[in-house]
């Protein structure tokens, strides 16, 4: 059966030249995920790594996905982010139950392994896109 | 217009003198106001105030002011005809979200529902143990929420997960308006609906299962899988092969409706094959999660799903075989522990909707008068919006905007009582499942009103209907805040019970209305456990301590009392007449009270201690 897929209308663009791809969130994202291992690897000051491991957990690895999909509108690209960052989160820590292997912080390291695969994606199809030009300006 | 197509306030339309600032400062006052003025409103009310109809007894009018100028300020800038940015009207609906689904976190001293204490206590028990006990209660066979909670609490460095109690039903309902936003842009004509519809969305959903539990997070799952259909899954509209058949073309005369329909549903270009990868990753990742995490959930998705496919509306025909597999799999697999012993419960209601309608009718509509006009007013407000959907539906088929799709998912969960009753629960979830899709139905009539029946004009109507659901939310939603908060008294006499009771002890209860188990929940031997009632007359409640040779401790508190009285139906004074039974028996000690709680051991076990 040949499934045809819809994109919305808000991803039509018009015009020869593309935007300049922006390689900046890809990079924020693998900060992220190292400030966040960092922090409980120092034990930083609790309100801090509190809001910061619990923040990331809930919207980065998703939102690093999501990126790679390109959706059409930021409030979805943050929503469905956000889903699929518990989502995953949800998926690690039931893998740790199921396989008797509990430990919170390998679930972490996990999640940051899933979302700076998703970043370094990103990365190099920007770093390659920006190679091949021309660009207009955004 | 901007991307919305709600046009935009530009420098062509700014009067000559007027400063872009002075502009820019009046326009967002409104919500700012509505903001300082509900909050402080909300800050200055007194939790000892909320009597038999719940929160709405402690509300200062200056909530409702502050309200009713927030509603004014949004429906005349969704309806005039320079409309707002986007940005000032989502600002007026996250104000409305933090008053009406915040009301209660600014009222109460300690986060409310019992359930979610509990749940504190799930997480509690894997993060301490990374093992499940679903021969312990049933929640267990479904573990994926307290396992994410148990894995962030631990790598945040919390003790446990009460602090994200309170705010939680806040966090949770802005994520939902979201999507319920992005869900109907994609299913209206144009934007203003959309955006109506996201605001009648939040007072319309009183359901109040957004607290910190599996079914909060999961029906975020719900919504994004749908948007996600929706917005890259949809599939063109079909050329019909052959006409309407005579029954079908009677039915649409009778209704008024055009011989022929036409549908609202845009063509769009392919995605690419990478594309296409990551949007069924994220599908099937996302169905996933709320298989292993909540047992309706993942039901109710197949269900909408299938509901997409059969109308032709979702491109991925396979998909409801795919997740029907998936859920399957994991009911056969991993909830062995739960089926196993209640076959019944999950197959036995299967075709017998009677017995699921009147559990959760019928049923329901129990306790004292103060608790029956709660579900009074709750079951009237479904049945008006249900109704207004009807009609919205109506209207945008005769406009030729119909959209299979939209009337698919509205439709879809009134299936779900045909399949489970879910503890007496079902038509809250149906209500709760359909209202995203429901609320976009309605948000079409009153611009259907005011255009052609002249009734009046569409700004003023959605005003009067805005109002009347956000006026029935405090009683819909907080009807049972009298037995729903937690009270500092009854949470002061648990603690004291965790410091005292040493381990295998059992710890009894008149009902289940206390807020325990967000610790040690299998250090102790609860009664009632998964029950409304526990032992309820002197002998029972003796039986009950004296079975444990360890020892045992009777809690004894206000929460419990209103409880019984106000959801089980128990006469006036029924808590009170067991405790003065039991004191004036002299086979029970007082070991603990404050002025809300007393905690009672026998007095044969204390003199043998």
């Amino acid at each position: 059966m040949m499934t045809t897929i819809h994109a919305p209308a808000e991803i039509r663009h018009s015009g020869s030249q593309r935007r300049a791809p922006n390689i900046w969130p890809p990079i924020v994202i693998l900060l992220a995920g190292t400030a966040v291992l960092t922090l409980i690897v120092l034990d930083g000051p609790a309100i801090v790594r509190a809001a910061a491991v619990l923040t990331y957990l809930a919207v980065v690895p998703g939102l690093a996905w999501v990126r790679v999909i390109r959706p059409p509108d930021g409030l979805t690209q943050f929503v469905v982010g956000v889903a699929l960052s518990l989502a995953l989160g949800v998926l690690v820590a039931q893998a740790m139950i199921a396989l008797r292997h509990w430990s919170p912080e390998l679930g972490l390291v996990a999640l940051v392994a899933i979302a700076s695969l998703a970043a370094a994606l990103e990365l190099a199809r920007g770093v390659r896109a920006a190679r091949s030009g021309p660009w207009r300006a955004s | 217009m901007n991307d919305d197509g709600v046009a935009r306030p530009t420098h062509a339309r700014i009067r000559p003198g007027t400063r872009p600032v002075l502009r820019a400062v009046r326009m967002w006052s409104m919500p700012v106001i509505a903001l300082g003025l509900g909050v402080a409103s909300l800050l200055r009310a007194d939790a000892a105030d909320i009597g038999p109809l719940g929160l709405v007894t402690a509300l200062r009018p200056g909530l409702y002011v502050a309200l009713a100028l927030l509603t004014a300020s949004f429906v005349i800038g969704v309806f005039r005809e320079q409309s707002s940015s986007r940005w000032w009207l989502a600002a007026h609906v996250v104000v409305l979200v933090v008053l009406l689904h915040g009301a209660a976190s600014m009222i109460e001293p300690l986060p409310r529902m019992v359930s979610s204490w509990l749940h504190v206590g799930f997480a509690d028990y894997i993060a301490r143990t990374g093992e499940t006990l679903p021969e312990l209660d049933a929640r267990f066979s479904w573990p994926g929420f307290f396992a994410l909670v148990a894995m962030a609490t631990g790598t945040a460095g919390m003790a446990n997960a009460m602090p994200l109690l309170t705010w939680t039903p806040v966090v949770l309902n802005l994520l939902y308006c979201a999507a319920v936003y992005r869900l109907a842009r994609e299913l209206s004509p144009e934007p203003r609906t959309a955006w109506l519809a996201v605001w009648l969305f939040v007072p319309a959903n009183w359901v109040g299962q957004d607290y910190f539990g599996p079914q909060a997070m999961n029906y975020l799952f719900y919504l994004v899988l749908l948007l996600a259909l929706v917005a890259w899954f949809r599939g063109a509209p079909r050329a019909r092969s052959r006409p309407p058949g005579r029954a079908v073309g009677w039915l649409r005369s009778a209704l008024r409706l055009p011989r022929e329909p036409r549908w609202l549903e845009p063509e769009r270009p392919p995605l690419g094959p990478a594309a296409l990868a990551g949007l069924i990753g994220i599908v099937l990742v996302v169905f996933a999660a709320s298989t292993v995490s909540h047992q309706l959930t993942p039901v109710a998705a197949v269900v909408a799903v299938s509901g997409l496919v059969l109308v032709g509306s979702c491109t991925m025909r396979t998909l409801p075989v795919l997740l029907g597999v998936l859920l399957v799999a994991y009911i056969s697999y991993g909830t062995v522990a739960y089926w196993s012993g209640h076959l019944d419960d999950v197959f036995g209601f299967i075709g017998r909707l009677n017995r699921t309608v009147s559990d959760t009718t019928v049923e329901r509509v129990r306790g004292d008068t103060a608790h029956q006009i709660v579900v009074l007013s709750r079951l009237s407000i479904a049945a008006l919006v249900w109704g207004l959907a009807a009609a919205g539906a109506w209207w945008r088929a005769r406009r030729g905007q119909g959209d299979r799709a939209l009337l698919a998912l509205a439709g879809a969960p009134f299936l779900l009582p045909a399949l489970q009753s879910y503890g007496g629960e079902m038509l809250l979830r149906v209500y709760a499942f359909a209202l995203p899709f429901v609320v976009i139905l309605v948000a079409a009539v009153p611009g259907a009103l005011g255009s052609v029946r002249r009734v009046g004009h569409p700004a003023v109507l959605a005003g009067v209907l805005s109002l009347a659901l956000i006026g029935s939310f405090f009683v819909a939603r907080y009807g049972n805040e009298a037995f729903e908060q937690v009270r500092p008294a009854d949470a002061q006499a648990v603690t004291w019970l965790y410091a005292h009771a040493p381990e295998g002890a059992s710890l009894v209860s008149l009902t289940s209305n206390v807020p325990w188990r967000a610790q040690n929940i299998e250090t102790y031997k609860y009664d009632p456990l998964g029950e409304d009632l526990g032992p309820d007359s002197l002998e029972a409640i003796e039986m009950a301590m004296r079975r444990n040779p360890r020892g045992a401790y009777l809690i004894v508190t206000e929460g419990q009392f209103v409880f019984a009285e106000s959801f089980l139906g128990k006469p006036p004074g029924w808590g009170e007449d067991i405790e003065r039974q039991l004191v004036e028996s002299g086979r029970f000690r007082l070991v603990y009270t404050n002025p809300g709680a007393r905690i009672y051991v026998l007095a044969a076990q204390e003199s043998e201690a």
